[in-house]
Protein backbone atom coordinates (compact mmCIF):
# COMPACT_ATOMS: atom_id res chain seq x y z
CA UNK A 1 0.00 0.00 0.00
CA UNK A 2 1.58 3.31 -1.00
CA UNK A 3 1.36 6.37 1.25
CA UNK A 4 1.47 10.04 0.33
CA UNK A 5 3.93 12.53 1.79
CA UNK A 6 3.08 15.83 3.48
CA UNK A 7 4.05 17.91 0.45
CA UNK A 8 1.75 15.92 -1.76
CA UNK A 9 -1.07 16.45 0.69
CA UNK A 10 -0.34 20.16 0.71
CA UNK A 11 -0.49 20.19 -3.08
CA UNK A 12 -3.83 18.44 -3.11
CA UNK A 13 -5.31 20.85 -0.58
CA UNK A 14 -3.96 23.72 -2.64
CA UNK A 15 -5.81 22.40 -5.71
CA UNK A 16 -8.93 22.04 -3.61
CA UNK A 17 -8.58 25.64 -2.43
CA UNK A 18 -8.26 26.93 -5.98
CA UNK A 19 -11.34 25.01 -7.05
CA UNK A 20 -13.32 26.22 -4.03
CA UNK A 21 -12.50 29.83 -4.90
CA UNK A 22 -14.27 29.44 -8.22
CA UNK A 23 -17.55 29.05 -6.35
CA UNK A 24 -16.84 31.70 -3.75
CA UNK A 25 -19.76 34.10 -3.18
CA UNK A 26 -19.01 37.83 -3.37
CA UNK A 27 -18.10 39.32 -0.01
CA UNK A 28 -20.34 42.35 -0.57
CA UNK A 29 -23.36 40.16 -1.30
CA UNK A 30 -22.89 38.00 1.78
CA UNK A 31 -22.32 41.03 3.99
CA UNK A 32 -25.34 42.90 2.59
CA UNK A 33 -27.58 39.91 3.17
CA UNK A 34 -26.22 39.65 6.71
CA UNK A 35 -26.93 43.35 7.27
CA UNK A 36 -30.47 43.00 5.93
CA UNK A 37 -31.03 40.04 8.21
CA UNK A 38 -29.65 42.06 11.10
CA UNK A 39 -32.08 44.89 10.34
CA UNK A 40 -35.01 42.45 10.10
CA UNK A 41 -34.06 40.80 13.37
CA UNK A 42 -33.59 44.16 15.05
CA UNK A 43 -37.05 45.21 13.83
CA UNK A 44 -38.78 42.09 15.05
CA UNK A 45 -36.89 41.82 18.33
CA UNK A 46 -38.74 44.66 20.19
CA UNK A 47 -42.12 43.28 19.06
CA UNK A 48 -41.22 39.84 20.40
CA UNK A 49 -39.96 41.42 23.61
CA UNK A 50 -43.27 43.26 24.10
CA UNK A 51 -45.24 40.10 23.41
CA UNK A 52 -43.16 38.25 26.01
CA UNK A 53 -43.67 41.04 28.58
CA UNK A 54 -47.45 41.15 27.95
CA UNK A 55 -47.69 37.35 28.22
CA UNK A 56 -45.83 37.29 31.53
CA UNK A 57 -48.04 40.07 32.93
CA UNK A 58 -51.19 38.12 31.96
CA UNK A 59 -49.82 34.93 33.55
CA UNK A 60 -48.82 36.77 36.76
CA UNK A 61 -52.26 38.42 36.98
CA UNK A 62 -53.93 35.03 36.50
CA UNK A 63 -51.89 33.49 39.34
CA UNK A 64 -52.66 36.41 41.70
CA UNK A 65 -56.41 36.28 40.94
CA UNK A 66 -56.50 32.52 41.43
CA UNK A 67 -54.74 32.75 44.80
CA UNK A 68 -57.08 35.52 45.97
CA UNK A 69 -60.08 33.39 45.01
CA UNK A 70 -58.73 30.44 47.00
CA UNK A 71 -58.24 32.65 50.04
CA UNK A 72 -61.89 33.88 49.80
CA UNK A 73 -63.14 30.26 49.73
CA UNK A 74 -61.24 29.38 52.92
CA UNK A 75 -62.48 32.41 54.89
CA UNK A 76 -65.71 31.77 57.07
CA UNK A 77 -68.87 33.47 55.90
CA UNK A 78 -69.77 36.46 58.00
CA UNK A 79 -73.36 37.01 59.20
CA UNK A 80 -73.16 40.72 59.62
CA UNK A 81 -73.79 40.41 63.42
CA UNK A 82 -70.50 40.66 65.29
CA UNK A 83 -69.62 37.49 67.27
CA UNK A 84 -72.32 35.34 65.63
CA UNK A 85 -71.10 32.79 63.07
CA UNK A 86 -73.02 32.07 59.86
CA UNK A 87 -75.35 29.06 59.78
CA UNK A 88 -73.07 27.34 57.26
CA UNK A 89 -70.12 27.40 59.63
CA UNK A 90 -72.07 26.80 62.92
CA UNK A 91 -71.40 23.58 64.82
CA UNK A 92 -73.27 22.11 67.73
CA UNK A 93 -71.26 22.11 70.99
CA UNK A 94 -72.16 18.39 71.50
CA UNK A 95 -71.40 17.34 67.91
CA UNK A 96 -68.26 15.64 69.12
CA UNK A 97 -70.28 13.18 71.24
CA UNK A 98 -72.22 11.95 68.21
CA UNK A 99 -69.08 10.87 66.45
CA UNK A 100 -69.03 7.05 66.61
CA UNK A 101 -65.67 5.42 66.62
CA UNK A 102 -66.40 3.58 63.37
CA UNK A 103 -63.09 1.81 63.33
CA UNK A 104 -63.76 0.21 66.70
CA UNK A 105 -67.28 -0.91 65.62
CA UNK A 106 -66.15 -2.40 62.34
CA UNK A 107 -63.09 -4.14 63.76
CA UNK A 108 -63.40 -7.97 63.91
CA UNK A 109 -63.35 -9.70 67.32
CA UNK A 110 -59.91 -10.80 68.51
CA UNK A 111 -58.94 -14.30 67.43
CA UNK A 112 -56.99 -15.08 70.58
CA UNK A 113 -58.71 -14.70 73.91
CA UNK A 114 -57.20 -12.54 76.56
CA UNK A 115 -56.48 -13.59 80.15
CA UNK A 116 -58.65 -10.68 81.26
CA UNK A 117 -61.75 -11.91 79.35
CA UNK A 118 -63.12 -13.88 82.33
CA UNK A 119 -62.26 -11.17 84.83
CA UNK A 120 -63.99 -8.40 82.90
CA UNK A 121 -67.04 -10.58 82.15
CA UNK A 122 -67.61 -11.57 85.85
CA UNK A 123 -67.12 -7.98 86.93
CA UNK A 124 -69.71 -6.81 84.39
CA UNK A 125 -72.12 -9.58 85.46
CA UNK A 126 -71.81 -8.63 89.12
CA UNK A 127 -72.55 -4.98 88.26
CA UNK A 128 -75.64 -6.07 86.27
CA UNK A 129 -76.83 -8.23 89.16
CA UNK B 1 -12.42 47.57 16.55
CA UNK B 2 -14.46 49.96 14.41
CA UNK B 3 -17.26 48.59 12.23
CA UNK B 4 -15.58 49.72 8.97
CA UNK B 5 -12.26 48.30 9.99
CA UNK B 6 -13.89 45.02 10.96
CA UNK B 7 -15.63 44.81 7.58
CA UNK B 8 -12.36 45.51 5.78
CA UNK B 9 -10.61 42.78 7.74
CA UNK B 10 -13.45 40.38 7.03
CA UNK B 11 -13.20 41.13 3.32
CA UNK B 12 -9.51 40.28 3.35
CA UNK B 13 -10.26 36.99 5.08
CA UNK B 14 -13.31 36.21 2.95
CA UNK B 15 -11.71 33.55 0.71
CA UNK B 16 -10.28 31.77 3.73
CA UNK B 17 -13.60 32.08 5.53
CA UNK B 18 -15.39 30.57 2.56
CA UNK B 19 -13.04 27.58 2.44
CA UNK B 20 -13.43 27.02 6.17
CA UNK B 21 -17.21 27.35 6.01
CA UNK B 22 -17.26 24.74 3.22
CA UNK B 23 -15.17 22.39 5.33
CA UNK B 24 -17.43 22.87 8.35
CA UNK B 25 -20.57 22.18 6.28
CA UNK B 26 -19.46 18.93 4.61
CA UNK B 27 -18.70 20.93 1.44
CA UNK B 28 -22.37 21.84 0.95
CA UNK B 29 -22.13 25.20 -0.85
CA UNK B 30 -25.64 26.36 -0.08
CA UNK B 31 -25.25 25.61 3.61
CA UNK B 32 -21.76 27.12 3.69
CA UNK B 33 -23.07 30.37 2.23
CA UNK B 34 -25.83 30.49 4.82
CA UNK B 35 -23.38 29.78 7.61
CA UNK B 36 -20.99 32.45 6.40
CA UNK B 37 -23.81 34.96 6.30
CA UNK B 38 -24.95 34.01 9.80
CA UNK B 39 -21.38 34.23 11.09
CA UNK B 40 -20.93 37.69 9.54
CA UNK B 41 -24.24 38.70 11.09
CA UNK B 42 -23.00 37.63 14.52
CA UNK B 43 -19.83 39.61 14.03
CA UNK B 44 -21.29 42.85 12.68
CA UNK B 45 -24.20 42.86 15.13
CA UNK B 46 -21.74 42.52 18.03
CA UNK B 47 -23.20 39.23 19.26
CA UNK B 48 -19.71 37.79 18.84
CA UNK B 49 -17.02 40.10 20.16
CA UNK B 50 -13.35 40.06 19.34
CA UNK B 51 -11.34 40.63 22.52
CA UNK B 52 -7.88 40.34 20.97
CA UNK B 53 -6.88 37.12 22.78
CA UNK B 54 -6.01 35.50 19.46
CA UNK B 55 -5.55 36.63 15.87
CA UNK B 56 -8.64 37.91 14.07
CA UNK B 57 -8.49 34.97 11.65
CA UNK B 58 -8.50 32.46 14.50
CA UNK B 59 -11.44 34.21 16.13
CA UNK B 60 -13.46 34.48 12.89
CA UNK B 61 -12.78 30.80 12.16
CA UNK B 62 -14.04 29.96 15.65
CA UNK B 63 -17.25 31.92 15.02
CA UNK B 64 -17.77 30.17 11.67
CA UNK B 65 -17.17 26.78 13.24
CA UNK B 66 -19.68 27.35 16.02
CA UNK B 67 -22.26 28.81 13.62
CA UNK B 68 -21.83 25.85 11.27
CA UNK B 69 -22.22 23.35 14.08
CA UNK B 70 -25.44 25.03 15.23
CA UNK B 71 -26.81 25.17 11.70
CA UNK B 72 -25.88 21.56 10.90
CA UNK B 73 -27.54 20.42 14.16
CA UNK B 74 -30.65 22.47 13.40
CA UNK B 75 -30.90 20.99 9.91
CA UNK B 76 -30.35 17.48 11.23
CA UNK B 77 -33.25 17.86 13.69
CA UNK B 78 -35.43 19.41 11.02
CA UNK B 79 -34.66 16.63 8.51
CA UNK B 80 -35.25 13.97 11.14
CA UNK B 81 -38.61 15.45 12.08
CA UNK B 82 -39.60 15.68 8.43
CA UNK B 83 -38.42 12.13 7.80
CA UNK B 84 -40.45 10.92 10.81
CA UNK B 85 -43.60 12.61 9.59
CA UNK B 86 -43.48 11.08 6.11
CA UNK B 87 -41.66 7.90 7.22
CA UNK B 88 -38.93 8.31 4.65
CA UNK B 89 -35.43 7.27 5.62
CA UNK B 90 -33.04 9.87 4.29
CA UNK B 91 -29.48 8.62 4.45
CA UNK B 92 -26.96 11.46 4.57
CA UNK B 93 -24.74 11.76 1.53
CA UNK B 94 -21.15 12.47 2.64
CA UNK B 95 -20.31 14.26 -0.61
CA UNK B 96 -23.57 16.26 -0.70
CA UNK B 97 -23.23 19.60 -2.44
CA UNK B 98 -19.91 18.81 -3.93
CA UNK B 99 -21.18 17.80 -7.38
CA UNK B 100 -17.93 15.94 -7.71
CA UNK B 101 -18.90 13.61 -10.52
CA UNK B 102 -20.03 16.37 -12.83
CA UNK B 103 -17.88 19.41 -12.54
CA UNK B 104 -14.87 18.76 -10.36
CA UNK B 105 -11.65 16.97 -10.90
CA UNK B 106 -11.19 13.38 -9.94
CA UNK B 107 -8.37 14.28 -7.57
CA UNK B 108 -10.58 16.70 -5.66
CA UNK B 109 -13.32 14.09 -5.41
CA UNK B 110 -10.87 11.55 -4.05
CA UNK B 111 -9.54 14.01 -1.49
CA UNK B 112 -13.06 14.91 -0.33
CA UNK B 113 -14.02 11.27 -0.10
CA UNK B 114 -10.89 10.47 1.87
CA UNK B 115 -11.49 13.43 4.20
CA UNK B 116 -15.05 12.29 4.79
CA UNK B 117 -13.68 8.96 5.94
CA UNK B 118 -11.83 10.65 8.82
CA UNK B 119 -13.19 11.77 12.18
CA UNK B 120 -14.48 15.33 12.44
CA UNK B 121 -11.54 16.47 14.56
CA UNK B 122 -8.99 14.93 12.19
CA UNK B 123 -10.74 16.51 9.21
CA UNK B 124 -10.79 19.90 10.90
CA UNK B 125 -7.14 19.91 11.91
CA UNK B 126 -5.96 18.75 8.49
CA UNK B 127 -8.11 21.34 6.75
CA UNK B 128 -6.70 24.08 8.99
CA UNK B 129 -3.08 23.04 8.62
CA UNK B 130 -2.94 22.08 4.94
CA UNK B 131 -5.65 24.25 3.42
CA UNK B 132 -5.46 27.38 5.59
CA UNK B 133 -1.81 26.98 6.53
CA UNK B 134 -2.36 27.58 10.23
CA UNK B 135 -0.08 26.17 12.88
CA UNK B 136 -1.25 23.29 15.06
CA UNK B 137 -1.46 25.76 17.99
CA UNK B 138 -3.80 28.01 16.02
CA UNK B 139 -5.80 24.99 14.89
CA UNK B 140 -6.14 23.89 18.53
CA UNK B 141 -7.39 27.37 19.41
CA UNK B 142 -10.00 27.33 16.64
CA UNK B 143 -11.12 23.79 17.46
CA UNK B 144 -11.22 24.57 21.20
CA UNK B 145 -9.03 21.59 22.12
CA UNK B 146 -5.64 21.34 23.81
CA UNK B 147 -2.49 21.53 21.69
CA UNK B 148 -1.63 17.95 22.59
CA UNK B 149 -5.02 16.73 21.45
CA UNK B 150 -4.79 18.74 18.21
CA UNK B 151 -1.34 17.28 17.55
CA UNK B 152 -2.64 13.73 18.07
CA UNK B 153 -5.57 14.36 15.72
CA UNK B 154 -3.16 15.85 13.20
CA UNK B 155 -0.71 12.93 13.27
CA UNK B 156 -3.37 10.25 13.14
CA UNK B 157 -5.42 12.12 10.56
CA UNK B 158 -2.44 12.72 8.29
CA UNK B 159 -1.49 9.06 8.34
CA UNK B 160 -5.06 7.92 7.74
CA UNK B 161 -5.57 10.42 4.91
CA UNK B 162 -2.31 9.47 3.21
CA UNK B 163 -3.22 5.81 3.51
CA UNK B 164 -6.71 6.38 2.10
CA UNK B 165 -5.45 8.46 -0.81
CA UNK B 166 -2.60 6.06 -1.49
CA UNK B 167 -4.85 3.03 -1.53
CA UNK B 168 -7.40 4.84 -3.68
CA UNK B 169 -4.80 5.47 -6.33
CA UNK B 170 -3.26 2.00 -6.48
Amino acid sequence: MSELKGDDLRGRFSTLRQQDRRHEPQFGEVLNRAKLRNRDEAGSAPTLRWIAVAASIVIAAGVVINKARDRDDERPVETGVPGVPAITSWQSPTAGLLQTPSRALLAPPPLLSSVFDGVTQTALQSIAD
Amino acid sequence: MEQCELERELEQLHSENWGWALACCGRDRELAEEVLQAAYLRIISGRARFNGDSSLKTWVFGVIRLTARGEVRRRWFWNRRRADSVTVIDFPDPTRGADIAVEESDQRARLIRALNGLSRRQREVLQLVFYHETTIEEAADIMEVSIGSARTHYERGKKALARKLGSAET
